[in-house]
């Protein structure tokens, strides 16, 4: 057993209301370079949706991650024959159009335009070649898009769903949509790491970070084609590619990584797991269907004493244990199992987990006589005299999740390699802990029907006040559980931290990204 | 670092050729006394300068060499003429003197280089011709025995695969040859594959003891090729001679082209293949058709 700790995430879509701060946060500290424009190491998108870069999650056209060769597995567009013969020309690269070409507006000119008959206007232009343009893209185009021809019906998702029930989907009563923030998964099995010739991305030892040395990278972009969430991206003006360094210096210093930290839902949760890395490449190589569960299989408990000894043996700090303990990501993971993988199919391991969402429930209107509260009304309110009402109740206690608005089959086919089941069981334990609370708040449903709920779900009431609370109350301490970074232990590594005892500072400070090898 | 400092010592002599041609187009020339001028020469000093700066194009009754045999042009053309085209032939031919013409155009164009040679020293070399007398003779059949020499270290000296000991650019730099032991070369002067038959074996040994062009002359200045350096060309030289009729000819025409073409088209389709399951269009393409199509918006 090769006990290992991993800053992991998870991500709770039941609560992210699509506001993009997170990604706004992400590009004022990282990407707001000359190079960088067009790079969101955090996104939103939404969902059904194409996405970006346009079709990511169609690996048909980018070939990213890894297939399963006989016993093993490859990279699908990379590894090293792949990548020798194609190292001078990488055909599968998106192209800046399929993510989107970066603009500003000519705001000056509104304050500078001489007099005229017409009112100034501020004309679009290119941040890569500074000429006037039409915009024809965004990072989100997409958004809000649900029902949208060009967007939502061109949902690589879709193919899992038969063509009458995509066409359901997409009925005016029925239409739905959910966001999909997101970002470097930090995979234990990353694509990137594997497939970067130049050796510059490297996993992190201390925490798992997935970092691309920028000393080291060539600008080879064999990375962009071998992750398959495309979350690696290349710098046309230093030459070299980034991704995602989870505010490495922000977790360093004990504080939540920027996205997570101004994320208005509060939909993010961050701590670390303890992993058995020996495990990695049977996990990864196993068939489709046994994905999710080897998966999560490789979280170890950290309270077990045989882990916690293998953990000490191996380096891991009692802090960095404790934090496991505490962690609210082996909570939602292992313990309630409501956090599944985002495409476990590209077999990258993503360590960043999502808790599925239950769509607005569906609603079916009913004739009701409402005479008897209209009379109840004074003379000056508004009155409508029909007789309808927009019921959202049903007889079966998980109505709506077997009513969803999106088949299961497509909600499986992101979260749980087809595997409907699996999803089954979270929206299950979602809608549980809502009949639980109902009951505990409203007290309406009945004691004995709230308790049925929880227990067809699995749940004890102990369990789902948790959830509850991790869910709904959590502070800033529940929801980020970082551990002490033992940045002097991991500097010895490379340098004696003795050599700086007395002077100022540890570390080493680099002069930002020049183009050039 | 060599070869650099020759070339810019090249281009600079060349600018003050030039630039004294130019002065000497400026200034008339005093008219000269009409006098047997070459009386007054010395014989022996001018069969020195002959044969260090004319005898590699001319001989006095040996026959055309690169320019004409000059046995008894003393009495063929004026005295004041030759003075004139001899130290400055180029800009007689330019002033568009006719019998200078006529020598140029029969001597295939070659322009015989400027010397810079005083009054005295024309004296001295016509006296030196008038003592050696007779009349130009029929020009010779070239001696092609094989002269002495190995040609591999000659065609070695061609393309610079073995330097010149002075340190000299090597033949190739300027000249081109059709052998098959050895690359092309620069085209910046003459083709010497039939060099030898045109020259002879002295004539090449002449030319390559003292350059007579400017170019060569400035390039070799300092670097003169040895006396075994040169039996080795010559030898080199001779061997491309006789044996380019064996020589497959250099064809560029048009057969050369569409090999090309064919050969280009050939890797373009390997390539494609190769490639063929690459991802060549934009995935967004479609939309931005609707979209931009929708609206009538064109860019």
């Amino acid at each position: 057993m090769d006990v290992r700790s991993q800053v992991s995430m998870v991500f709770h879509l039941d609560k992210c209301i699509g506001c993009h701060t997170c990604s706004v946060a992400c590009k004022n500290i990282w990407t707001d370079r000359k190079g960088a424009e067009y790079q969101w190491w955090n996104n939103v998108e939404t969902k059904p949706g194409t996405g970006y870069p346009t079709k990511w999650e169609d690996q048909s056209i980018y070939k990213g991650g890894w297939e399963k060769v006989g016993d093993g597995i490859e990279l699908k567009g990379a590894g090293h024959k792949k990548s020798l013969a194609n190292i001078f020309h990488n055909p599968h690269l998106p192209q800046i159009d399929d993510y989107y070409e970066p603009f500003t507006y000519k705001y000056l000119d509104l304050i500078e335009s001489g007099p005229s008959t017409d009112q100034p206007t501020a004309r679009p232009v290119s941040l890569i070649t500074g000429q006037p343009m039409d915009i024809k893209s965004g990072p989100n185009w997409d958004d809000d898009l649900s029902g949208s021809p060009d967007y939502a019906r061109n949902d690589p998702n879709l193919e899992a769903v038969t063509p009458a029930e995509k066409e359901a989907m997409f009925q005016l009563e029925r239409m739905a949509m959910f966001y999909l923030p997101r970002m470097c998964n930090h995979c234990l099995n990353p694509g990137c790491v594997a497939s970067c010739p130049s050796g510059a991305i490297y996993k992190r030892g201390e925490d798992g970070v997935v970092l691309i040395n920028q000393d080291v990278c060539r600008g080879w972009r064999m990375c962009v084609t071998a992750c398959p969430y495309k979350k690696t991206y290349y710098n046309w003006h230093t030459g070299k590619s980034e991704k995602c360094i989870l505010c490495f210096p922000r977790i360093e210093s004990g504080l939540a990584p920027a996205c997570m930290h101004s994320c208005v839902g509060r939909i993010r949760y961050l701590g670390v797991v303890l992993y058995d890395a020996d495990k990695i490449h049977e996990a990864a190589s196993v068939s489709d269907k046994d994905l999710v569960d080897a998966h999560l299989d490789m979280i170890l408990d950290p309270f077990d004493e045989e882990v916690i000894a293998a953990a000490k043996a191996n380096g891991v700090a009692d802090s960095t244990i404790r934090s496991a303990q505490l962690s609210p990501i082996y909570k939602f993971t292992k313990v309630w199992k409501m956090a599944l993988p985002l495409h476990a199919e590209f077999r990258t391991m993503p360590m960043l987990f999502y808790v599925p969402p239950l769509l607005p429930v569906m609603a079916s209107v009913k004739k009701v006589d409402n005479s008897a509260q209209n009379s109840a009304l004074n003379e000056k309110s508004k009155v409508w005299p029909d007789n309808w009402l927009y019921d959202t109740s049903t007889e079966d206690l998980f109505g709506t999740v077997s009513q969803a608005r999106f088949p299961m089959k497509y909600m499986a086919a992101m979260f749980s390699v087809g595997d409907e089941g699996k999803i089954e069981d979270v929206m299950k334990k979602l809608m549980a802990v809502r009949i639980h609370r109902r009951q505990v708040t409203v007290g309406d449903i009945g004691a004995e029907k709230a308790n049925e709920a929880l227990r067809k779900a699995g749940l004890t009431a102990e369990e789902a006040e948790s959830i509850y609370y991790l869910t709904s109350l959590a502070k800033f301490d529940d929801r980020f559980v970082i551990p002490a970074n033992h940045r002097e232990q991991a500097m010895e590594l490379m340098e004696f931290a003795g050599d700086n005892k007395g002077s100022v500072g540890f570390g080493f400070k680099n002069d930002t990204a020049k183009r050039g090898l | 670092m060599n070869t650099r400092k020759t070339t810019i010592a090249l281009l600079a002599s060349s600018v003050l050729t030039m630039g004294v041609g130019f002065l000497h187009a400026a200034t008339p020339v005093p008219a000269q006394e009409p006098i047997e001028i070459y009386k007054q020469g010395d014989p022996a000093k001018g069969a020195k300068l002959f044969q260090t700066i004319c005898a590699a194009c001319h001989t006095v009754g040996g026959g055309v060499r690169v320019g004409p045999d000059l046995a008894g042009v003393h009495k063929r053309r004026s005295s004041e003429w030759l003075h004139k085209f001899i130290p400055s032939s180029t800009k007689m031919i330019a002033s568009g003197d006719p019998d200078a013409v006529a020598i140029f155009e029969k001597f295939n164009k070659t322009l015989m280089p400027d010397q810079v040679f005083t009054t005295k020293q024309v004296d001295s070399i016509l006296a030196f011709i008038e003592s050696r007398g007779g009349d130009a003779s029929a020009p010779k059949k070239i001696d092609m025995t094989k002269p002495a020499g190995n040609p591999k270290i000659g065609a070695a000296l061609f393309d610079g695969r073995r330097r010149l000991a002075s340190g000299g650019p090597a033949c190739n730099s300027c000249h081109d040859l059709n052998h098959d032991t050895v690359m092309g070369g620069g085209v910046l002067s003459k083709d010497l594959t039939k060099a030898y038959s045109r020259l002879g074996g002295e004539g090449v040994a002449a030319i390559l003891s003292n350059p007579p062009f400017p170019l060569m002359k400035r390039a070799f200045q300092d670097h003169p090729i040895s006396k075994a350096e040169a039996t080795g060309l010559i030898a080199f030289l001779w061997e491309a001679d006789v044996e380019a009729p064996m020589e497959a000819g250099r064809d560029y025409g048009w057969l050369l082209f569409i090999r090309g073409v064919v050969g280009v088209g050939i890797i373009l389709a390997l390539l494609g293949f190769l490639w063929r399951g690459r991802k060549t269009s934009l995935v967004n393409a479609k939309i931005f058709e609707r979209q931009m199509g929708s609206v009538g918006v064109s860019d």
